[in-house]
């Protein structure tokens, strides 16, 4: 077998030179020409900057008239994520991520609260993969040159088409493929919200020290909030009546979540990219005036941030639907629930 | 580059935000482009009456755009009363003029710009963009108006008449409003936290923002840790 390889017919090594150097002149350069016009390219190695790559930088949120500074400071070491999160010029609060545990620092407060989250996500993240189902619902354009802090960048912009939807447009930096400059948009164009990076570097190493909150906890309250237990057989199954365009039921299904008296179901619907939430509880809870006398509105729209918010009642159940979509998305996901007969014998138990 | 972006750059530049090469670009293109040299002209006119400056003194390139407010602000005089707290022919010259004049323009080029930039917000019947430009000007032109007021308190004791519509304050759906306006109700709050785990990644730090800068309690539905808990946390 030795002696018959070694008779296999081989091109010769000068051979093989020169055609790795015509592969190298004529291809390669064609391959790469190509990956730079592609969107999905840089979007791809931006992903993958921003979930390998250790970053400290400092950067302006914007939202509305709203700006605050806010530095990030982002570990990965050995597959682990680190983060902590800084308001530079506003409340002075800070925000420590630390695998799926979250600490939030509030001195205007006076207190510290740690709370498990169900996965271990970093604060800022890429743009996810396109499918067909997505591309019907968002135009995938680029990829236009631009300079953000004088730096050279790549603009991507992906935009809704129609009104149920938001667009975003990325400047992913040429040399280091992070996301310098983001934007949340309407579909006329409006921008929602926008967050440009003054400064980043992405040292091969980040200290310990750097990860620590600088918040002078002395005399702080420490307070822990945690995931509700439930049983799956309490909850209600809901089925969508009518949703809007390309909104399909997504990942997330019907799960505990941490803050309100009572477990609630947690419905997730989306277009490839956007996501909606539903949270559904009983009627009775909230009550009308929370513990710190802020009076709850039972019913109707609500905005936090660039989040907007739609809350109705149904059958002594309160509905609330939460997402990066316009009012009228998240509105007509939340009247469109329907309760269905059986209760749910699982998590995820939402009929599409 | 989009007109929108442009028009932020020049806004960036009027407030001084670029840096000394962004400036020069931005410039550049100021100088070319008659639409952008327009929103200059409007930025320093909004800035100007906002600081009660004499602007309709002025003469040369913003003579044409004040005047032209001008006019538009006296067609729309029966309409916007409360603010237009001087009717320019019955008081004399001086300061307390110019700064009512100042409020006045200030107010009407909310207006005008409003009527510009009535871009409708899908599923709203309200034009955010215009809420918001009212929101940020509006205020102030108020309170230079109060300035106004004080100095000149016999033209406007009698006025007291409702603020005109557009600066009535923000109701719920506006996004100026957030992250800073009135305190938000804690469970939607940490709805909008939880949801934060399922949105799509680019706009997940969108949501945390609401935790970062809102007005809300923070400690509900939380128990106190104890000294064994906290350990090397802290």
């Amino acid at each position: 077998m030795r002696a018959a390889n070694a008779k296999a017919p081989c091109l010769p090594r000068l051979g093989r030179f020169l055609l790795a150097g015509i592969v190298a002149v004529c291809v390669l350069p064609g391959l790469a020409l190509a990956a730079a016009d592609d969107p999905l390219a840089w979007v791809g190695r931006m992903n993958q900057v921003l979930a390998d790559r250790n970053y400290d930088g400092v950067f302006v949120h914007q939202l509305g008239q709203h700006r605050e500074t806010m530095r990030i400071i982002h570990r990965i070491q050995d597959g682990h994520l680190t983060e902590r999160l800084v308001s530079t010029d506003g409340s002075g609060r800070e925000f420590v991520r630390d695998g799926n545990e979250l600490i939030g620092y509030f001195p205007d407060h006076r207190i510290v609260v740690v709370e498990k989250r169900p996965r271990s996500l970093g604060f800022i993240g890429g743009l996810p993969g396109f499918d067909g189902a997505s591309q019907a619902n968002y135009d995938v354009q680029g990829v236009e040159r631009s300079r953000v802090q004088g730096r050279p960048t790549r603009v991507i912009t992906v935009a809704p088409r129609d009104t149920f939807r938001y667009g975003y447009r990325l400047w992913i930096d040429e040399k280091t493929f992070m996301p310098v400059k983001t934007q949340l948009s309407s579909l006329s164009g409006e921008i929602i919200e926008q967050i440009t990076f003054a400064s980043v570097t992405m040292p091969a190493r980040i200290e310990d020290d750097l990860l620590k909150a600088e918040v002078n906890t002395e005399g702080f309250r420490w307070l822990r909030r945690e995931p509700p237990t439930f049983k799956p057989g309490e909850l209600q199954a809901w089925s969508a009546q009518s949703l809007p365009p390309g909104f399909r039921r997504g990942a997330g299904g019907v799960v505990g979540l941490p803050g309100p008296p009572k477990p609630s179901s947690h419905l997730v619907f989306t277009d490839g990219l956007a996501t909606v939430s539903v949270f559904i509880e009983s009627a009775g809870t909230p009550p009308a005036i929370s513990r710190n006398g802020t009076p709850r509105k039972a019913q109707g729209p609500a905005q936090l941030g660039a989040a907007s918010a739609y809350t109705t009642v149904f059958e002594g159940f309160r509905l609330t639907a939460v997402g990066e979509v316009p009012p009228a998305t998240v509105k007509a996901i939340a009247e469109s629930l329907r309760p269905v007969a059986e209760p749910v014998p699982a998590p995820g138990a939402l009929r599409p | 580059m989009s007109e929108m972006e442009s028009s932020s750059q020049v806004s960036a530049l009027f407030d001084g935000e670029l840096d000394a090469a962004q400036s020069g670009l931005v410039t550049r293109r100021l100088l070319k482009d008659p639409a952008l040299q327009t929103s200059w002209q409007r930025y320093a006119l909004i800035g100007a009456s906002l600081r009660g400056e004499p602007l309709l003194q002025r003469s040369g390139g913003q003579g044409d755009v004040a005047a032209r407010l001008r006019r538009q602000l006296e067609s729309e005089a029966t309409l916007s009363a409360p603010v237009v707290a001087v009717q320019p022919s019955s008081v004399s010259a001086g300061a307390p003029r110019r700064l009512a004049w100042g409020a006045a323009l200030a107010a009407s080029i909310a207006v005008a710009v409003i009527g510009v930039l009535r871009v409708q917000a899908p599923g709203l019947s309200e034009p955010l963009s215009a809420q918001r430009l009212a929101a940020a000007i509006a205020p102030q032109a108020a309170a230079v108006s109060r300035q106004a007021t004080e100095a000149a308190p016999a033209q406007v004791a009698r006025r007291e008449t409702p603020a005109p519509s557009y600066t009535t304050p923000l109701d719920t759906t506006s996004l100026a409003s957030q992250p800073t306006g009135q305190r938000l109700s804690s469970p939607l709050v940490n709805y909008v936290v939880a949801h934060s785990e399922y949105t799509t990644p680019v706009a997940r730090f969108s949501p945390l923002t609401t935790v970062m800068s809102g007005n809300f309690d923070p400690s509900e539905n939380t128990v106190e840790m104890t000294e064994a808990e906290v350990g090397a946390r802290r």
